[in-house]
């Protein structure tokens, strides 16, 4: 798969996109609790529902993200390419 | 010299709350333990006492709803023993609590939080701990204690029977290493395992943990000779990483390029470490400014306990370690060390050992150890900048710290005057090899920078390439000339140099314009008068003609975004006191006697007038009349661009702190020109309109002295 250097994004924009990522672990991550013994019923509907939902509007969240950096710096872009950010260094790699 | 990048002294990057700023709140699970390690600061672990899930559920809820408190929006939750992993079920069930509770309440951590452990690695891969790991993956750090090779860690990491635990930990490595990358752990000495040292950090690097927290303990164990075991191995270690080049892939935090200067004043208002501003629960829910103060870890006094999980944090109780800082809590010789940074402290080990019950008394016996580190450290950035030709991090550092110091080689006799001095030497003499070689290494070990003055025909860029030349514009025989001095004349002006210093004879002065003027595309311009002592009145009119002329030049560079700097008109613009030559102080010269002097000009007035050499090192008499403030004209003069010349002052008044009248009034006239060239850019908005330079009556400070005494 070829990787190429096709931007960077802003201090600030790298951290939008990261806590957002970090959500997205955490809702999975929480999402191994629900079986919990010390949940009952409808506390585990309620946090299910919860979890759900937010996942959802993460993901969407995220994919703003993406669409809105992309067009404000031009990004190059492939078909069945994928970009991806660097979190280290704040640059976008494309891989496709 | 460029810059290596390199992690030798840094610790691995930790996670930084992702911009957010960052509460740490540590749950002490269990006072129990399954080793009994020697030097444990936990003096009274025991098998008694271990959390309840209610207890951790009532601090959780109390961080978590308290936005007050706890405005943070990151949070790490820190487990600590005794030995975390003990309590590895009630851990799972807080966690999975946590995580809930975030979510729940849509508390802004839920995007930035991590679970943290401090462990002995021994239970590491078992299923339990193994499964939450993976329940986890995304949000957690641990850490495991690996004290070095396997004598030193055996020495004092051992099982209650006393058998070493070096096998065991190590075995686990492998996997801790798998499921979190680039690890570090924490090694820490003591008096018994310093002979160990060298050989500890190499074990730890072999085993694939290339980052290494070493430190020394706090307590009052260190023994005569100790320092010096402590610096002997850290040198051969340096040697070690030097000769096998580890220092881009390997850190210990021994050879931090920032250990060993002296205290700033942010410094002296901060804290070591974050006590009072983090949070730590005991197991029966008791909450701590730090896990160092709780009772089962003091030797000498209970607990120092702040709150609880059902009445919160009591802040009057708090409020100690709001104001704590290094100028509160240490001794004068601490806060003026001139090696303080990087000194570590403890605030919960000084709590303990303090003579009355408080945290404002530090506790000093790792300084020696300390100061060993540093020398060593010192050692070690050296080598490095022999071994690689680069520019050490440290030096970077001390230049930002402490400013350049720089080593002026006057090459020859024959060599052309960088400044307010003449070369009247007949002789042709050269700077000898050996002497030059003697210099530099003299610069190495003093932290100066080499400026080479002259080139010798092209040989010195040729053997010393990475060093500051300044040279005539008529020596061809440089391709990097860093300033070239145009002595009373501009003939060529495609040297490649951005600075330019020109050589100004009384006869010249007619044509310090037309100089500027074909020199303008340069950075930089320095106007060097020579032979002021002679000027006369219509000098000083037409200096100020000429002036008032280059003003429309620098008028005209603001207008077209180029801005002309230029010593002795621009200068001034920027300054809110006396910048003056650091000769003596920043500055000294070699010459080719061998001798170090003030600067050049002292070398080349009078070669007696040295202040030492390379072997005996810099002995400058009464050198407190290099201070502003014992220079009593100067002190009360606003020309602050003047560069208080100590060697026209001591050649002019016959002493190095007073200026004659002729300088003065030079000065003076500068900055009034410099006064009224601010005026047309701030009236065509070029500039500012703050730090206006005041109207003043008197060219020469010192009727401005006589006035005041007269009227007093």
């Amino acid at each position: 798969m070829e990787k190429e250097l096709v931007g960077e994004v802003l201090e600030e924009e790298k951290y939008e996109i990261l806590r957002l990522f970090e959500r997205k672990i955490a809702l999975e991550e929480v999402a191994l609790t629900l079986e919990n013994e010390g949940l009952n019923e409808k506390e585990r509907d309620k946090l299910r529902k919860k979890v759900e939902e937010e996942y959802t509007k993460n993901k969407e969240n995220l994919s703003t993200w993406w669409r809105e950096k992309s067009e404000k710096y031009s990004w190059k872009k492939v078909k069945n390419g994928v970009w991806e950010i660097d979190f280290n260094t704040n640059k976008i790699i494309l891989k496709g | 010299m460029g810059v290596n990048s390199t992690n030798m002294g840094n610790l691995s990057p930790q996670w930084n709350g992702n911009g957010k700023k960052t509460r740490s709140v540590t749950f002490c699970v269990t006072e129990d333990c399954n080793l009994a390690c020697k030097y444990c600061y936990m003096e009274h672990k025991n098998k008694r006492k271990r959390m309840t899930f209610e207890v951790a559920k009532k601090a959780v809820d109390y961080i978590l709803n308290d936005r007050e408190e706890f405005r943070d929006n990151a949070i790490v939750w820190d487990f600590i023993g005794g030995e975390p992993f003990l309590e590895i079920d009630l851990i799972d069930k807080v966690s999975d609590y946590i995580k809930q509770q975030m979510l729940i309440l849509d508390h802004p951590s839920f995007n930035n939080y991590r679970f943290s452990f401090s462990t002995n690695g021994l239970l590491y891969n078992t299923p339990k701990v193994q499964k939450y790991i993976r329940k986890n993956k995304g949000h957690i750090s641990v850490n495991i204690s690996v004290d070095g090779n396997r004598v030193k860690h055996d020495l004092q990491r051992v099982y209650p029977n006393g058998k070493g635990s070096y096998d065991d930990v190590v075995k686990n490595v492998p996997l801790w290493m798998e499921q979190f990358g680039d690890v570090q752990t924490k090694a820490t000495f003591a008096h018994d395992d310093l002979p160990h040292l060298k050989d500890s950090i190499i074990s730890l690097w072999n085993l694939g943990i290339k980052w290494v927290s070493a430190n020394v303990v706090f307590e009052d164990i260190w023994e005569e000779g100790d320092d010096e075991i402590f610096e002997n191995q850290l040198m051969e270690l340096a040697d070690y990483v030097i000769d096998n080049e580890l220092w881009n892939d390997y850190s210990v935090r021994f050879f931090n390029p920032r250990i060993g200067f002296p205290l700033d004043k942010e410094l002296k208002k901060d804290n070591f470490c974050g006590a009072g501003h983090m949070l730590a629960v005991d197991c029966e829910g008791r909450y701590y400014p730090c896990i160092r103060f709780l009772d089962f870890t003091l030797m000498n006094k209970v607990g120092l306990c702040i709150g609880d999980v059902d009445h919160g944090i009591n802040e009057d109780l708090q409020r100690r370690f709001w104001g704590l800082n290094l100028e509160n809590q240490s001794s004068q010789e601490c806060i003026n060390c001139e090696v303080g940074t990087g000194c570590a402290w403890c605030s919960g080990f000084n709590y303990d050992v303090a003579e009355t019950d408080t945290v404002y008394q530090r506790a000093t016996y790792l300084c020696k150890m300390h100061k060993a580190n540093v020398r060593a450290c010192e050692y070690f950035w050296q080598k490095y900048e022999e071994a690689t030709g680069k520019k050490s991090p440290r030096r970077e550092i001390r230049e930002e710290k402490l400013g350049v110091h720089y080593l002026q080689f006057i090459t020859g006799n024959s060599i052309t005057p960088h400044c307010n001095y003449r070369n009247n030497f007949k002789t042709k003499e050269s700077m000898s090899k050996k002497l030059i070689e003697k210099g530099l290494k003299f610069a190495r070990d003093n932290h100066y920078t080499p400026v080479f003055l002259g080139n010798q025909d092209g040989n010195l860029e040729e053997n010393y390439p990475n060093n500051i030349f300044i040279l005539d514009s008529k020596d061809k025989t440089s391709s990097k000339n860093n300033i070239t001095i145009y002595n009373n004349e501009v003939a060529d002006t495609s040297n490649s140099s951005d600075i330019a210093t020109i050589l100004i004879s009384k006869k010249n002065i007619v044509k310090i314009y037309k100089f500027i003027e074909e020199l303008n595309r340069k950075k930089r311009i320095n106007i060097v008068l020579q032979d002021v002592e002679k000027w006369e009145l219509e000098d000083i009119n037409e200096y100020e003609d000429q002036l008032r002329q280059v003003s429309q030049l620098v008028i005209e560079s603001y207008e077209n975004g180029t801005y002309l700097s230029i010593n002795i008109l621009t200068d001034r613009l920027n300054l809110n006191e006396h910048y003056g030559c650091e000769a003596g102080v920043n500055s000294i010269a070699l010459a080719p006697n061998g001798k170090l002097y003030i600067c050049p000009a002292f070398y080349f007035d009078e070669p007696e007038n040295n202040i030492g050499d390379l072997e005996t090192g810099i002995k400058v008499k009464n050198d407190h009349l290099f201070k502003l403030s014992n220079a009593p004209i100067c002190s009360e003069c606003d020309a602050y661009h003047c560069m208080r010349c100590k060697f026209l002052n001591e050649k002019l008044t016959k002493e190095i702190n007073t200026p004659s009248k002729i300088q003065c009034v030079i000065s003076h006239i500068e900055r009034n020109i410099t006064r009224e060239l601010q005026q047309r850019l701030i009236e065509r908005r070029l500039l500012s309109s703050v730090d206006k330079i005041p109207k003043i009556d008197y060219l020469d400070p010192l009727e401005k002295i006589i006035r005041n005494k007269k009227e007093a």
